[in-house]
């Protein structure tokens, strides 16, 4: 054999040329791998990859040769890997479709080992750079969350540093102030001392009012009020605060507030006190020589005012690129224009926060060296005008001697002052038991109590007091610094309450609202509400008859009297009596009950006229009591009680 | 009867062997077995009436179809682009593989598909489907079954339009 014989041999047993038509009859094969000239029908039933190819044989450009490597055939069943060369072809002067196969199956099934390996690394290492991925993300997280940590960190200990700066400062000036007013030769500059101090203490509660502002903003807690306030006291409030610090610095604070503004508005008076203070602050704390002014223009919006403020100084102005930054907050802290501009930076921060949650507007405008303008507007209502209450007493006459139990010495020594200065003469003792040991043996007008006293509390004293006999009629103040739960308790009491620390003003109220007590006994519903289990209907009915019934029976009683005959006036007591007991009086009680008995033991009574006239003025003023208002019972008022409660 | 050539393309192991195998002989290994060069199988369907001949072509996956041999597309009615949910790496070139595979075999029917929902909770699978810039036609698990007879349906119907 030739090597050419033995090479087409080689090539031969390994590949099989067939021709066929469009419709897959086999026009001629060689049939050396499969055998498909013998085959019935067409060749496409048994090769599905002809058979795809059906719709395109015709389409197939002539004489170029189309490689399909790598086919997966089975056939009679063997199954095999195949190279297979489509072409379109002339064949015995027709158009036939040539299809070549080779037969590679023992080449491809030892290349399919490879490629399942190389495929299963391949997935391997796609899961692998996964997990890098991850990991990798975990540590950009990381990284970030330790870089937030360390920037709040910082930003604490700057922030804190601040503060603590800021609240320093004001706080060294009060202790110093406080120290050089306990000079004993300091006498004649006390008064400044005093102005200074009320200043510094004004600008400390400023600060720390913007550090809770701050916090309450950040949380989102922060709520506005809606009182009456006065726009002129208001202002003049603030700029007063000022005149210390403004004189020393030689600046001329002034105000304008224009005359079309009503004087009474109503907003949220605190938070406009605290933007103003921010601002005038600020301002004279960059003016030195100079002026600041305040002025305040409106204009009427459906019933409400929109009031627009300026606040200009002619101070050391900011520079253009840090105007942007003035009000954000801690802006200032983290660089050096803290030191230019003072303070924490909470201030202009919060004054911005403040105007923007109320629907305002605040714009600054600032040149270097000339000064700075800051503008801002807010709507306020219309407000009430609230009776403004002069800190003068007028002295109560019959009001002499006051009572006041306060274990606290700072606070008994401010009560005790004030009272001793509008003219009245004070006892102070330190608690509840001295309380009453004291009312035993003194006679008091008026009991000032604490509610937290060692030994016993103020409710305590007052429980007492008021359950018995003797003092039921005492007026009590008491003086609490929290809020109290019994209110209703203390209103059934006829106790009124004063907020701790003391405003002398509530005080000046409270006693200028004292009655002058009556010599006629107090009426008390106490025994009704016992024996009714304190049922309001039937106390109201009981007590509808009293306000009807007695005057009635009064005046039967006074026809009687000039009667001979003693029984029906015996009788009349006897039946009226009852009524004095429910509404607890029980001193008429106890003398009409005399009465009877002696008339029923034939006894005389010499002053009985006077006796009558007596009850009379008892049950007068007890209808009075009855129908005002503290023993609200839905009364309907009739003609009798009207006229008798006149009286 | 008529007789139409579908290609199954994507890159190896997301399951397109798998999915022909659920849906010509309702069957699932869960043994990867790699396949190499060009595997035919064939499955005759009617829809409403008409008898179909699909001649599906399970083409072995290579980690771009630019290293496919041209010639496998010719003459291809329809096309089904397989990407695995499980795997990023399936998925990640997805616009530009279709891209490719379009200028192949232009004016045919493409349904993208992503398979192995059963390893994906819904919120997932619909989280990688909302990140990818293009319509997924079918979410499929080749091991349950589920959505498989409803792929290649609808392929058919395409196919005879
Ligand atoms: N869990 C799960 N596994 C699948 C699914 N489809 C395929 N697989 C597995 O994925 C691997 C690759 O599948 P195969 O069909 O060979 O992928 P091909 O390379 O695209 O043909 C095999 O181990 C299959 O068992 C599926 O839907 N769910
Ligand atoms: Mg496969």
């Amino acid at each position: 054999m030739t090597l050419k014989e033995i090479k087409n041999q080689y090539i031969q047993s390994k590949s099989q040329f067939i021709i066929f038509d469009d419709k897959g009859y086999c026009l001629d094969s060689c049939d050396t791998l499969f055998q498909f000239s013998k085959l019935e029908g067409s060749i496409f039933i048994h090769l599905p990859f002809l058979e795809s190819m059906e719709e395109a044989f015709p389409t197939l450009p002539l004489n170029e040769e189309f490689e399909f490597p790598c086919i997966n055939l089975s056939f009679d069943g063997t199954e095999g890997y195949y190279d297979i060369i489509l072409k379109r072809t002339s064949f015995n002067d027709d158009i036939s479709n040539l299809c070549i196969l080779q037969d590679f199956t023992h080449h491809y099934e030892h290349l399919i080992i490879l490629q399942q390996e190389r495929n299963d690394s391949a997935i391997k290492s796609e899961f692998l750079e996964i997990r890098e991925r991850v990991l990798s993300l975990e540590k950009d997280l990381l990284t970030f969350q330790n870089d937030e940590l360390k920037r709040i960190q910082e930003f604490k200990t700057t922030f804190f540093a601040q503060i603590s700066h800021e609240l320093r400062t004001p706080l060294n000036g009060i202790v110093g102030l406080v120290h050089l007013l306990g000079f004993p030769y300091n006498n004649t500059k006390k008064a400044e001392y005093l102005q200074a101090l009320s200043a510094t203490s004004q600008h400390l509660v400023a600060i720390v009012n913007n550090i809770l502002d701050l916090s309450k903003i950040e949380s989102g807690q922060l709520h506005f009020e809606e009182v009456d306030f006065n726009i002129h006291d208001l202002v003049n409030d603030v700029c007063q605060s000022f005149v210390f610090s403004a004189q020393e610095k030689n600046i001329l604070l002034s105000h304008k507030i224009a005359n079309n503004i009503p004087p009474h508005l109503k907003g949220d008076d605190t938070k406009l006190k605290q933007i103003l203070f921010n601002l005038i602050g600020n301002a004279i704390k960059f003016t030195e020589n100079g002026e600041v002014y305040l002025s305040i223009e409106s204009r009427e919006n459906n019933g409400n005012w929109d009031l627009y403020f300026k606040v200009k100084d002619s101070g050391i102005g900011i520079e253009k690129d840090k105007l942007e930054k003035i009000f954000q907050p801690f802006e200032q802290a983290e660089n050096n224009t803290s030191k230019l501009y003072g303070g924490t930076g909470l201030g202009l921060s919060i004054v911005k926060q403040l105007i923007e949650l109320q629907k305002g507007q605040i714009k600054i405008k600032s040149k270097k060296e000339v000064g700075t303008e800051i503008e801002f507007s807010l709507t306020y209502g219309l407000g009430k005008n609230e009776e403004t209450f002069e800190l003068k007493h007028e002295k109560k006459i019959f009001l002499n001697r006051i009572l006041v139990a306060e274990d606290d010495l700072l606070s008994q020594k401010i009560v005790q002052e004030l009272l001793k200065n509008w003219g009245y003469e004070v006892d102070v003792v330190a608690d509840g038991r001295d309380v009453l040991e004291n009312i035993k043996h003194k006679s008091y007008d008026l009991l000032i109590i604490d509610h937290q006293m060692p030994v016993l509390n103020g409710m305590e004293t007052i429980k007492i007091i008021r359950e018995s006999e003797y003092f039921n009629k005492l007026p009590i103040f008491l003086l609490s610094g929290q809020d109290i739960k019994n209110k209703n308790l203390l209103t059934e009491w006829q106790v009124e309450i004063l907020r701790k620390p003391l405003n002398p003003d509530d005080l000046n109220k409270l006693i200028g609202n004292l009655e002058e007590p009556t010599d006629f006994e107090v009426v008390n519903l106490k025994y009704l509400e016992t024996i009714t289990q304190n049922n309001k209907i039937i106390i109201k009915e009981l007590v509808e008859i009293f306000m009807n019934k007695v005057p009635v029976e009064l005046e039967e009683m006074a026809k009687a009297l000039n009667k001979p005959d003693r029984e029906s006036l015996k009788q009349l007591i006897h039946k009226t009596k009852p009524n004095y007991k429910y509404v607890g009086l029980n001193l008429a009680f106890a003398a009409l009950e005399k009465w009877e008995s002696s008339i029923d033991r034939e006894l005389p009574v010499n002053n009985e006229v006077e006796i009558l006239a007596t009850i009379t003025q008892t049950v007068k003023a007890a209808i009075a009591q009855l129908s005002s208002k503290k023993l609200n019972l839905g009364l309907k008022k009739n003609e009798t009680n009207l006229k008798w409660a006149k009286n | 009867m008529i007789s139409k050539k579908v290609v199954l393309i994507g890159k190896y192991g997301v399951g397109k062997t798998s999915l022909i195998q659920q849906f010509v002989h309702q069957r699932f290994s869960e043994k990867y077995l790699t396949t190499i060069g060009v595997k035919i199988d064939k499955k005759t369907v009617n829809i409403n009436g008409t008898e179909l001949n699909m001649l599906i072509w399970d083409i072995a996956g290579e980690s771009t179809n630019t290293k496919i041999p041209k010639s496998y597309h010719l003459g291809a009615h329809g096309a089904i682009y397989v990407f695995d949910l499980s795997r990023p790496f399936t998925y990640e070139n997805i616009v530009t593989e279709l891209n490719n595979l379009k200028k192949l075999i232009s004016n045919v029917p493409i349904q993208v598909v992503g398979n192995k929902l059963d390893l994906l909770d819904e919120k997932n699978a619909s989280q990688i489907i909302n990140s990818l810039p293009l319509e997924v036609s079918f979410l499929t698990s080749a091991k349950t079954g589920n959505n498989v007879e409803p792929l290649f349906q609808s392929m058919a119907k395409a196919l005879l339009k």
